[in-house]
């Protein structure tokens, strides 16, 4: 997973802000801490960014801040859950969750029909694997499983869900913080997902 | 909610944490769980095990957390010392102030000193301190005034940087002014005086007198003062 970087002159002189900007967006958590990679040059220390990642942002922000405050784009990009709580309909409703798919996430989760961010991410992640087709329903119980057993990892770290599968034997795994992954031949990667970016996608579409 | 109860030692004890209304400790006090009160004062010498939470500090002793701290209001004018991460909106330093992780809030105003292993955060930063920062100083606005000793931090970044010699008004030592060192110092608008530092980069950049500066990287501005040295000016 090595991306291409960017230095932060470069990445100033491509968007046109400034770095009193790049600074105030920093502080306030809308560019997280991670993405400042710093590196010896010639010229001494600079900073690089994660290009792709970096570009989109900034995108987003500068869209976004005409509409929002600051603060309020911070709660969007934050990890922290939000005390939002919805109701499945509200869900459907909103293309968060199908139908088949909601059906799915209840039979398998008896704690009603109100949704936390916790379980909204839950039934949004099946919703993405089991449509693409990339799992089956049994491996969605799996991912269920994992993502229930370690939900106060995520609400902290940027995580990333990982579906293998040997010999049509699939297992499922949860990186935290992870660079990158190697995996033995014979084993296949089906399904890699940045639960950030769910979150981020989840509340670009409630707003 | 009730009125919580206030926690007031006086002499010597140990106490769990909790919610209080106001701790007050004139002995030597410690805390040993998380503790969340509105008002936080030490006047002897205190020590709290784990988190803080607190609407507002006042430490005229010395006062030492292990955990994490998160107040509205500070004051201290002894010693505080902070394991981890100080998240202090307001904060006035006349003593001293340690902290091991990061240093953020609102607005920071510092007449003592502070040393922060970590970054500091705010939204407007004055010091007539000292400082010494392992990270990265960043705010809205830093206003730095240099009286004594060396001020250090790896990076400096933020809007509008002015840093500024000032002679010691009650003794005047003679050349005896303080220094800043910072490797980078990057910003909209950027004041230098006694400062030196690899890497300034900025929009409108002025060199005072007794800088010492390896690359200037601007984009609209460059003032140089002739008794500063810069090794080498580019325009972008």
């Amino acid at each position: 997973m090595s991306e291409e970087l960017i230095s932060k002159k470069d990445l100033l002189d491509l968007t046109g802000i400034s770095y009193g900007q790049l600074y105030r967006w920093k502080r306030k958590d809308l560019i997280p801490e991670e993405w400042f990679i710093r590196k010896s040059t010639f010229t001494g220390q600079e900073t690089f960014f994660p290009k792709e990642k970096i570009l989109e942002r900034i995108d987003k922000i500068q869209t976004m801040k005409e509409n929002l405050s600051l603060d309020a784009l911070a709660d969007m990009f934050s990890p922290n859950i939000s005390d939002l709580q919805l109701e499945k309909d509200d869900l459907i409703k909103r293309n968060i969750v199908s139908d088949t798919v909601m059906n799915f996430y209840l039979e398998n989760d008896m704690n009603g029909l109100t949704f936390q961010f916790q379980r909204i991410l839950e039934a949004y992640v099946l919703e993405k694997l089991l449509q693409s087709g990339e799992i089956n329903l049994d491996e969605g119980k799996m991912v269920l499983q994992v993502l229930k057993d370690n939900a106060p990892l995520i609400k902290q770290k940027s995580c990333e869900l990982v579906i293998i599968r040997k010999l049509g034997v699939s297992s499922c795994l949860l990186l935290i913080n992870a660079e990158a992954v190697y995996l033995e031949p014979g084993t296949k990667m089906v399904a890699s997902l940045s639960l950030m970016t769910c979150m981020e996608e989840i509340k670009s579409k409630l707003l | 909610m009730g009125k919580d109860e206030n926690l007031i030692i006086n002499g010597s004890g140990s106490y769990p944490g909790g919610r209080y209304d106001k701790i007050s400790i004139r002995g030597e006090g410690t805390i040993v769980n998380d503790v969340e009160c509105s008002v936080f004062h030490v006047y002897g010498t205190s020590e709290a095990v784990e988190n803080v939470t607190a609407g507002s500090v006042k430490i005229v002793g010395e006062a030492e957390f292990k955990g994490n701290v998160e107040a509205g209001q500070t004051l201290v004018m002894g010693t505080m010392k902070v394991g981890s991460r100080a998240q202090l909106k307001k904060v006035k330093i006349l003593g001293m102030l340690e902290v091991g992780e990061r240093l953020s809030g609102d607005e920071a105003t510092i007449k003592g000193s502070i040393a922060v292993n970590g970054d500091v955060e705010y939204e407007s930063f004055d010091s007539s301190g000292g400082f010494e920062i392992k990270g990265l100083l960043t705010a809205e606005t830093i206003k730095v005034s240099l009286r004594f000793g060396e001020s250090r931090a790896e990076e400096i970044g933020g809007g509008k940087i002015t840093v500024k010699r000032k002679k010691n008004s009650l003794l005047s030592f003679g050349k005896d002014a303080g220094f800043l060192t910072a490797k980078v110092i990057e910003g909209d608008d950027i004041y230098l005086e006694n400062t030196k530092a690899d890497i300034v980069r900025g929009k409108q950049v002025n060199i005072g007198p007794g800088c010492q500066i390896g690359l200037v990287e601007y984009t609209n501005d460059l003032a140089h003062d002739p008794s500063s040295t810069i090794k080498t000016k580019t325009q972008l």
